[in-house]
Parts: structure tokens; C-alpha cells; sequence
């Protein structure tokens, strides 16, 4: 069987939102919301860097099937050309309603590991903690030109890290 | 051009005005689960972009 790994054909709905399909046809759209409320203890030049990445199924009826590897590849190419402009930074919360907070970390994790999907341009830095009883998932993702690189890993820790003044 | 004391004037009502309590980290966490579910419902439930932005009052990087 010929395996396709190119990333899915994707389209920018602007201003807000992406959106790609399965082979399988299943839809699922990609954006980003700011977060800079929560990095209020930062200068503007800072917090207004800071976007959550949300990758949601169009219809929650339409589950996909199995792996689906070129899923991971279309989200790569998303998540690059929303960073490629080498300012923003994008934080992953991973969603716990269902309990699968653990394997959605997992999988987000492999999505960007250096090795199964090299990348020039991306870094991610990953945390999780406990906050208030409620296990937290979180990555982040940085262009490795971003000139603020470092600030921008700094307030994430600072965010991210568990104990609470 | 505005006065020292009116500047004073403001800040102090700058102060007294921001009572907003600022969230806890657990707070934060939260806010950022339960915004996202929302958003993730609507959508499912054919909520447009822009209706989210002009109804519910989120907002969304230019993409």
C-alpha cells in the first residue's frame, strides 16, 4: 500500500482560522487565542507574544480512525507558518475533560520531536505540574529565531512551574 | 497639559478603580480549560468564528 506522507492540503480561512481534511474525511480546524491575560506580570513585549494552540474536530461525530501520520505533518507546517514570522509563541494546554490528558500530551509531544519530524525552525519545551490537585499538561513552541527566545521560555516556566507564592 | 495633581488625581483613581482580584494559578488553568472546551462545543455545534468574537467576546490570532 503507497503511504503519503505529506502533510494534508490546509486552508487559511482568515482572519481567524485553518482548516484541513482527513483522507478519511474528517475536518478539523486549527487557530490560536491570545494569552496574554495570563502574563499580565510581564511587559506587553512579552505577553502579547503568547498564543494557545487548539486543534479541534469540525464534528465531533466524525472520529478519526487509527494513526494517521500525515495529521502530524499538516499540524507541523500549521504551527510553522503561524511561528514563521519569528514573534509569537504558542503554549498547549492539553484538555483533561475526558481523561485522556496523558496520551494527548504523549502524542503532541511526538508531533514535535526533533527526531520523528525534524524541524529547522521549531523548539518545544514541555511542563507539567500539579495545580491545585488538577495534573497540568503544557508545552511550548518558539521559533529558534524568535529574538526574544528567552524571555518568552522564562515566562512560560514561570507560569508553568508548580509551587504557587 | 495635565498637572502634576491631576496626574496624582488619576493615579489615585487608577489605584482605588482596580480592584480586580488577579487569578491564582489554579484560577488561570482553569479559565484556560473551560475556554477552551467552550470555544471547541460552540464550533461543534456551528457557532461561527465571528459570532464567537462578537457574541462571546473571544478573540483569535490573525491567521
Amino acid at each position: 500500500m503507497a503511504t503519503n506522507l505529506q502533510p494534508y492540503k490546509f486552508y487559511v480561512f482568515k482572519p481567524d482560522y485553518y482548516s484541513f481534511v482527513t483522507s478519511s474525511g474528517v475536518e478539523y480546524l486549527c487557530y490560536f487565542t491570545p494569552y496574554a491575560e495570563y502574563f499580565k506580570k510581564y511587559s506587553t513585549d512579552i505577553s502579547s507574544r503568547f498564543y494557545a494552540f487548539n486543534l479541534e474536530l469540525s464534528n465531533k461525530k466524525l472520529k478519526p480512525h487509527g494513526i494517521d501520520r500525515r495529521i502530524a505533518d499538516t499540524v507541523i507546517t500549521i504551527v510553522g507558518d503561524f511561528l514563521n514570522a519569528q514573534i509569537n509563541a504558542v503554549v498547549y494546554v492539553c484538555d483533561n475533560s475526558d481523561g485522556r490528558e496523558a496520551a494527548r500530551s504523549r502524542k503532541f509531544l511526538s508531533w514535535f520531536d526533533y527526531y520523528e519530524h525534524p524541524s529547522s525552525k521549531i523548539i518545544q519545551v514541555s511542563n507539567n505540574f500539579d495545580s491545585g490537585g488538577l495534573f497540568i499538561y503544557t508545552t511550548l513552541l518558539v521559533h529558534k529565531k524568535n529574538k526574544r527566545i528567552k524571555d518568552i521560555i522564562l515566562a512560560y516556566l514561570d507560569l508553568t512551574k508548580e509551587n504557587e507564592k | 497639559m495635565p498637572s502634576a495633581t491631576d496626574t496624582k488625581k488619576k493615579t489615585a483613581r487608577s489605584k482605588r478603580g482596580s480592584r480586580v482580584k488577579p487569578m491564582t494559578k489554579v484560577e488561570m488553568f482553569q479559565k484556560m480549560l473551560d475556554d477552551q472546551k467552550f470555544i471547541r462545543e460552540a464550533i461543534q455545534n456551528g457557532v461561527s468564528f465571528q459570532e464567537l468574537k462578537d457574541k462571546y467576546g473571544y478573540k483569535f490570532a490573525t491567521v
